[in-house]
């Protein structure tokens, strides 16, 4: 009996995971299908001659761009997280808030400032390549700052007051934090590794605007040239693989990190004393990443140039604005409802990671002809609606909720979650009072992350946006391309300055209820 | 949970499905098109807007962007083909147009508003339309060139005398740069045309994201010249850039530059037929052709009309003497044969 319950219950949860994955399914049965009368089309899956160099390309750019950002990750993070006033967290906000600009700006505002650079340096015969490896590395790198430290701050957050209180009585606080306080936090610090790796690795853009040629662009050229994506399926075998096995090492050992839960843990940490070269370390570190968002911002204002320009391109698209929020916000909610399901289920059999690794490794165009695919013929009610966007941001990035979730909620001892189910007392009481509660963090985190990435989204949603809709993330390619750099400049500033509003209502109302918490308690 | 706990969701869900069904109600009246447009979001909007003020016809519009490569709204199309959400396919321009006929995504329809314009720009079938353009051109930086030394051939890019860092292309796997690719395979047949490109590629000239970098390159004074459309490059004069537009092997004997014009066709089972057919004509219309070059975004009105888009004489330029279908049917070695040689 209780057997069928589970089943019943497990039901909306299915066809939920359903709508997520049936276009990756049909894609890949179709490739299948097509592989049965060409069995030509394997030759695509072994990257071999030409393509193997440019795999080797993409694991070069994707590894050291993920390495970068998660030390500095680590340097940054530990310092903004431990460090209170007004300076500091003027840093960590105004940092963490560039997180959704989408890589293409950070693109735009550092060809100009390796532009002028040159011309500075242009009299002493010193310039700088404004195309190939280097400048891919610094553009990637400085794009995915935000998410490398967001995670690291996270990771750091969520360590154990009590464990790290008790080492710091016996030993000097630079061998507790590495032997201490990195292990504990180095689940969300390996995510963040992974994410970006991952992020890299399957994106063309960047590269292939400084002539730096790589696997993912391979697989879009190839598109291009046959329109048939059962052709990028099996292209992009390799890069799911490689996808695949990130996650699954980046993730390994989470188990032996289990660890409660508790608010504000962090505040007892502070007045850590490390040696000086690690405060160097740490500073430069955050000069980096004050670099970063100085060169972002300051670039952007100064493209702006007036607050008339601003006015414009934000009066040009207001309706755009509207169909982003609604896409961001409740593919971020339904991302990380999802996420959780799926969370649970990752631990508990191999195929979750690969389903869930597949949607990042195919280029998002091909995302969304499966969507296409599935939907229009066989669900052609929903077809053309708004749901259709949020059904695409949110197959192609529940992994990262996934990925978040399961990496807090493996951190919180599994046995709270299995004494509520037992002691429950109504259906799904455990899920809302102890369940939920204990991972909170993790949700918000998913949601927050969800929202950066489904407002940057564009090769997915671009096919199934709702004719009459565009997205703010649409326009500013468009604006791009005509080399409206006032306007893609006005429109990014926005979004940062709306991305500021909603978390400053949002600590604003998290610090009420905490200060109305703590005038009941007293 | 009781009865009374419900309530609210029941609520909740009365209240969305009243306001869905007065929404849809109110709009149901309001005659409508869709529009899929892969031509520039700046230029087209206005005309669209206008169309929507005239006639009166709401118009939805999907605008393609530079960054899906032109494998966005065409694969959308394909994709959407046995339950089509669109009634009008307007093109920057020709190639996929063919493509999506060849795929039975169009289907005829000859408008009125088309006479004038020459044969060699409409589909014998009818399954489309081209009606004004662009053309391929060689952006060259007056600052750092003097006119005796400006390109006046695609050859002149193998040429020494030129630093192979200076000179750009867009990918040739992508866009219009594509097509040029596909034409010079039509004209000059597929080894030479290869050969051309892997002569250009071994001298490691720059190969970069799209025509508005090869623009921005050259506006920046970062490279001497490089390939790109016209389009492209009358908004670096606009802005006031030290640029000028040079048309390639012009010469009696020379092939001439590859013309681009737009396409416009009506989609197949799309569920506006009267209201897409309205908005061809209005699109192929004299005075829209006219708007357009006015706006910068045609060059040629590939018709007699009495416009000027101040840039350049139209009639003078010469264009290459070849068959769109077959650009079209070298489009896809092309592409291919391209990324064996630029994507290393």
């Amino acid at each position: 009996m209780m057997g069928n319950k589970k089943r019943i219950a497990a039901v909306p949860q299915r066809i939920l995971l359903f709508f997520l994955f049936n276009p990756l399914i049909y894609l890949v049965g179709d490739s299948l299908l097509q592989v049965v009368s060409d069995p030509s089309l394997l030759e695509f899956v072994l990257p071999v001659g030409r393509r193997f160099d440019l795999l080797i390309n993409s694991l070069k750019l994707a590894t050291t761009v993920s390495i970068t950002v998660t030390v500095v990750g680590v340097l940054a993070g530990s310092k903004l997280v431990y460090e209170r006033g007004k300076v500091w967290n003027w840093i960590k906000t105004g940092f963490l808030l560039t997180a959704p600009v989408p890589p293409y700006i950070h693109a735009l505002v550092w060809s100009g400032i390796v532009s002028n650079i040159n011309q500075l340096l242009k009299g002493m015969g010193i310039s700088f390549s404004g195309y190939g490896f280097g400048i891919s590395y610094l553009v990637d790198t400085m794009a995915y700052l935000p998410l490398g430290v967001g995670l690291a701050m996270i990771g750091f957050m969520l360590v154990e007051t009590p464990a790290v209180e008790a080492a710091r009585l016996y030993k000097d606080n630079f061998r507790v934090f590495v032997d201490v306080v990195l292990p504990l936090a180095s689940p969300m610090i390996l995510a963040a590794l992974g994410f970006v790796f991952i992020l890299v690795i399957t994106d063309y853009s960047i590269p292939t605007l400084y002539s730096f040629s790589v696997y993912s662009l391979e697989i879009f050229s190839e598109f291009s040239a046959s329109n048939n994506p059962a052709h990028s399926v099996w292209l992009s075998i390799p890069l799911v693989l490689i996808t695949t096995l990130v996650l699954v090492v980046s993730l390994r050992g989470l188990r032996n990190t289990v660890q409660s839960s508790s608010v504000n843990r962090e505040e007892s940490l502070e007045y850590w004393s490390f040696p000086d070269w690690f405060n160097r370390l740490q500073l430069l570190a955050v000069t980096v990443i004050i670099v970063q968002v100085v060169f972002l911002v300051g670039g952007l204002l100064v493209e702006t140039g007036s607050p008339v320009n601003m006015y414009y391109a934000v009066e040009a698209a207001t309706d755009d604005l509207v169909t982003s929020a609604i896409i961001g916000f409740v593919g971020a909610l339904l991302g990380a409802g999802l996420g959780y399901v799926l969370s649970e289920r990752l631990g508990k059999s191999g195929v979750w990671w690969v389903m869930i690794s597949l949607p990042l490794a195919l280029p998002s165009t091909i995302v969304g002809i499966g969507l296409i695919d599935v939907y229009n013929s066989w669900i052609p009610w929903l077809y053309g609606t708004m749901a259709m966007p949020i059904i695409a941001v949110t197959t192609r990035f529940v992994a990262i909720a996934t990925i978040i979730i399961y990496t807090q909620s493996r951190r919180v001892d599994q046995l709270l979650f299995e004494i509520a189910a037992l002691l429950k007392r109504e259906k799904n009481q455990d899920l809302w009072q102890v369940k939920l509660p204990l991972q909170k963090y993790g949700l918000a985190a998913a949601v927050a992350a969800l929202v950066a990435f489904n407002v940057g989204e564009l090769g997915g949603t671009l096919l199934v946006v709702p004719p009459g809709r565009e997205t703010i993330t649409i326009r500013i390619f468009n604006y791009l391309h005509y080399g409206g750099s006032e306007e893609v400049a006005g429109l990014c500033l926005l979004i940062v300055v709306l991305m500021m509003t909603l978390t400053g209502i949002a600590f604003k109302a998290y610090g009420g209820k905490q200060n109305d918490h703590c005038r009941k308690t007293q | 949970m009781s009865f009374k706990n419900y309530t609210k969701y029941i609520a909740a869900i009365l209240i969305v499905v009243i306001a869905g069904g007065a929404y849809i109600a109110l709009n149901q009246e309001k005659r409508e098109v869709v529009i899929y447009t892969s031509v520039d979001q700046i230029f087209s909007e206005p005309i669209l807007d206008k169309f929507e003020e005239e006639t009166g016809i709401n118009v939805k519009a999907v605008y393609d962007v530079e960054a899906a490569k032109t494998t966005g709204l065409v694969n959308r199309l394909i994709a959407e083909k046995d339950n089509p959400l669109c009634d009008v396919w307007w093109n920057g321009e020709i190639a996929q147009t063919i493509l999506l006929k060849e795929e039975g995504v169009l289907t005829p329809y000859f408008s009125p508003e088309a006479t004038g314009i020459p044969e060699a720009y409409i589909d014998p079938e009818e399954y489309w339309i081209g009606f004004g353009g662009r053309a391929r051109v060689c952006l060259v930086n007056t600052e750092l060139m003097n006119p005796e030394d400006y390109p006046s051939s695609i050859y002149d890019l193998l040429d020494e005398k030129y630093p192979a860092d200076q000179i750009a292309i867009a990918y040739p796997i992508f866009g219009t740069t594509a097509t040029h690719v596909a034409a010079l395979y039509a004209t000059l047949g597929p080894e030479e045309a290869a050969a051309y490109f892997r002569a250009l590629n071994e001298r490691e000239i720059r190969v970069v994201d799209g025509n508005g970098v090869v623009r921005d390159l050259v506006a920046d004074g970062d490279i001497l010249f490089g390939l790109t459309d016209t389009d492209d490059s009358i908004g670096a004069i606009e802005r006031g850039a030290p640029v000028e537009m040079v048309f390639l092997d012009q010469g009696e004997e020379q092939m001439g530059t590859l013309l681009i014009p737009n396409t416009v066709a009506r989609v197949k089972d799309g569920p506006n037929t009267e209201e897409a057919e309205i908005l061809i004509d209005y699109l192929l219309s004299e005075a829209t052709v006219s708007e357009l070059v006015e706006m910068g975004w045609f060059q040629l009105p590939l018709r007699d009309l009495e416009v000027d888009q101040g840039y350049f004489d139209a009639n003078s330029v010469k264009g290459m003497d070849v068959n769109y279908v077959e650009i079209y049917d070298y489009i896809e070695q092309a592409k291919r044969e391209m990324a064996e040689i630029f994507v290393r």
